[in-house]
């Protein structure tokens, strides 16, 4: 775009942002790093610039240590990735012990990411996170709710929105932390999850989990993941993600929205904000180019200016049918 | 664009082959690399697929060529036997890598004596050790299985003196049969051993060499191994084809009796010694 076509200068197009009601989180820029690819926290700082993200998600913890799932845990599909590494991780303490430090130094605002298969194991996690929380600079909680549950045989909690909401519930209780609940596009009942959600203490909806999927491996007459099913990563997301995220932004009420799935560049992460995404949150894609988060937020500089507005919030939105 | 991790560098595509068949192997001028490298290292690949995903993809560096400043990587197919764009590459094109990924697959001191059991996915992270080793002055015995000839790994591409024994379950070369059919008469002479494949066939090295350290000391060949107890001598190879590449993500973690070992950074080989359980 050039620069004549620009409305106002790009330079004075506001990134910064104040998110939820009654608990806030407040983010310098509208991209956030998506729990899982880059890791808990220590070694984020030596592969992507934090200074160009709003939000980093820490791989999910959980309140004792996880083994995680047999190889192959990650192979590609058609347009994107299956993954199933099982939420490995050495529980909460060791997690605050081993990456506590490197949080409380980020200069982007630092979400744990939670991965509880029961309602007592989240109570004692949050519980656990909440004494050093002020001391570590966590800012908000992300609660997965593409996490199985026990108490579904196994299904993720975004299968039962019952339940899922009973979750949400516990977590606001326990935790005194902006909570972002995040579904994948496949969540059973977004629209309620999301009206519901917020009377239950949802203060963001990160549309951004992996829905469901499977591979075969031909050769071996077995699934090519060990796991057998596993979660989709990458572009193949990306038009699901869009159509849950709009048809969640457009409803009345809806809470402020992080939207991901398959953002591979600064023009898709603008699709996002348009299908109403507040924030979006960017994944395996880094992998491949770590300057994506400063792109992205350039890029959305300079549609907002293109637009005459002095805000990205200005982008938001801008694809959805009229309020229902 | 920047890569995670280390600086990419971008090589030209100077050559095309089969490293197995069905499997590609691709020669990159890449001369910053080729000292760096050793038997063991990957390096990541990247190239958009036709909707613009980047992924990195893990090669394992199967040929050095110091003096072209060349070097041959396998290309892994995808499981569902897919082809993505990698497959489809030409010579002249160009590709980002970085690297090395992973580290050099350890020698035990002094060893004269390298047993090496592969199948076709294991073989791409093999030859350069294998040719390695025969530069060395080493004897090599490479024992590989397949289901039928036409799937086993063509002599050509290995060094003369390797001594190549095969299995095939359907009978048409070798011993009728699997790898674990052969390597018991083969554990005992080595004094080092790497498996790399499938998980059945690094599961039936485990197994062959359970037995040898418990019991037989026969051999098919005339002599015996030097190999003293504590050595490292059986390594394995756990084969991973997409990740970070920076040992974050989990997607490559292996758990063993000492710790998570993540094959992108400390391995693809795992002393055979530090598995807790199976694999």
């Amino acid at each position: 775009m050039s620069d004549e076509l620009l409305r106002i200068n790009p330079a004075v197009v506001e990134l910064r942002a104040t998110l939820g009601s009654t608990r806030q989180l407040h983010v310098e820029r509208p991209v956030v790093l998506a729990s899982g690819p880059l890791g808990f926290g220590a070694e984020v700082a030596d592969l992507v610039d934090l200074r160009s993200v709003g939000l980093f998600v820490t791989r999910g913890v959980s309140l004792t240590a996880r083994a995680g799932g047999g190889l192959p845990r990650v192979v590609e599909v058609p347009g994107g990735l299956l993954h199933a590494i099982g939420r490995e991780n050495p529980g909460v303490d060791e997690v605050m012990e081993r990456h506590g430090a490197s949080w409380r130094a980020a200069p982007c605002a630092v979400a744990v990411s939670l991965v509880a298969a029961g309602t007592s194991d989240l109570k004692r996690l949050l519980r656990t996170l909440e004494r050093r929380a002020d001391a570590l600079n966590i800012a908000a909680y992300e609660l997965d709710l593409t996490v199985p549950a026990a108490e579904l045989d196994g299904a993720r909690w975004e299968a039962n929105t019952d339940a899922a909401l009973r979750l949400i519930d516990i977590a606001r209780e326990a935790g005194e932390r902006p909570l972002v609940v995040k579904v994948s596009p496949g969540a059973v009942d977004l629209a309620r999850l999301s009206r519901d959600g917020i009377d239950a203490g949802l203060d963001l909806l990160s549309i951004s989990g992996s829905p469901v999927g499977y591979l075969p491996d031909r050769s071996r007459h077995a699934a090519a993941l060990a796991a057998g099913a596993g979660e989709l990563s990458g572009p193949l997301v990306r038009p699901l993600a869009l159509a849950a995220i709009a048809a969640t932004a457009g409803l009345r009420g809806a809470p402020p929205i992080i939207g991901g799935g398959g953002i591979g560049s600064p023009a898709d992460a603008l699709d996002f904000f348009a299908a109403g995404a507040t924030l979006v949150s960017l994944g395996s894609a880094l992998w491949a180019d770590a300057n994506l988060p400063a792109a992205v937020s350039e890029s959305a500089r300079r549609a907002a200016a293109a637009r005459g507005h002095d805000t990205v919030a200005g982008l938001i939105g801008t694809a959805l049918a009229p309020t229902r | 664009m920047s890569m995670m991790g280390t600086a990419p560098v971008v090589a030209e595509v100077v050559g095309l082959g089969e490293l197995a068949p069905g499997r590609i192997a691709i020669q990159l001028h890449a001369p910053s690399f080729v000292a760096g490298l050793r038997p063991g290292h990957a390096l990541h690949l990247l190239r958009a697929e036709a909707g613009g995903y980047r992924l990195r993809r893990v090669a394992p560096v199967t040929l050095l060529d110091p003096l072209r400043g060349v070097v041959e990587v396998g290309l892994q197919p995808r499981a569902d036997g897919g082809r993505d764009s990698l497959a489809d590459i030409r010579i002249g094109e160009r590709v980002a890598l970085t690297g090395p990924i992973g580290q050099p697959i350890p020698k035990v001191p002094r060893s004269t004596q390298l047993l090496v059991a592969c199948d076709g996915e294991g073989f791409a992270w093999v030859r350069l050790l294998i040719n390695s080793a025969v530069a060395e002055g080493r004897s090599v015995v490479l024992v590989q299985s397949a289901q039928t000839a036409a799937e086993l790994i063509p002599a050509a591409l290995l060094p003369e003196r390797v001594e190549i024994v095969v299995a095939t379950a359907d009978g048409s070369l070798g011993v009728r049969g699997d790898i674990a059919d052969l390597l018991p008469q083969y554990v005992a002479w080595a004094d080092q051993a790497v498996a790399a494949g499938a998980s059945t066939l690094v599961d039936a090295a485990r197994s062959a060499a359970r037995k040898h350290s418990s019991g037989s000391r026969t051999t098919a060949r005339g002599s015996r191994s030097s190999r003293r107890e504590g050595d490292a001598w059986l390594s394995v190879i756990v084969t991973h084809e997409v990740g970070c590449g920076s040992g974050v993500c989990g997607g490559c973690t292996v758990p063993t009796r000492t710790g998570s070992i993540r094959l992108c950074r400390e391995g693809p080989a795992i002393d055979v010694s530090s598995f807790d359980g199976g694999r």
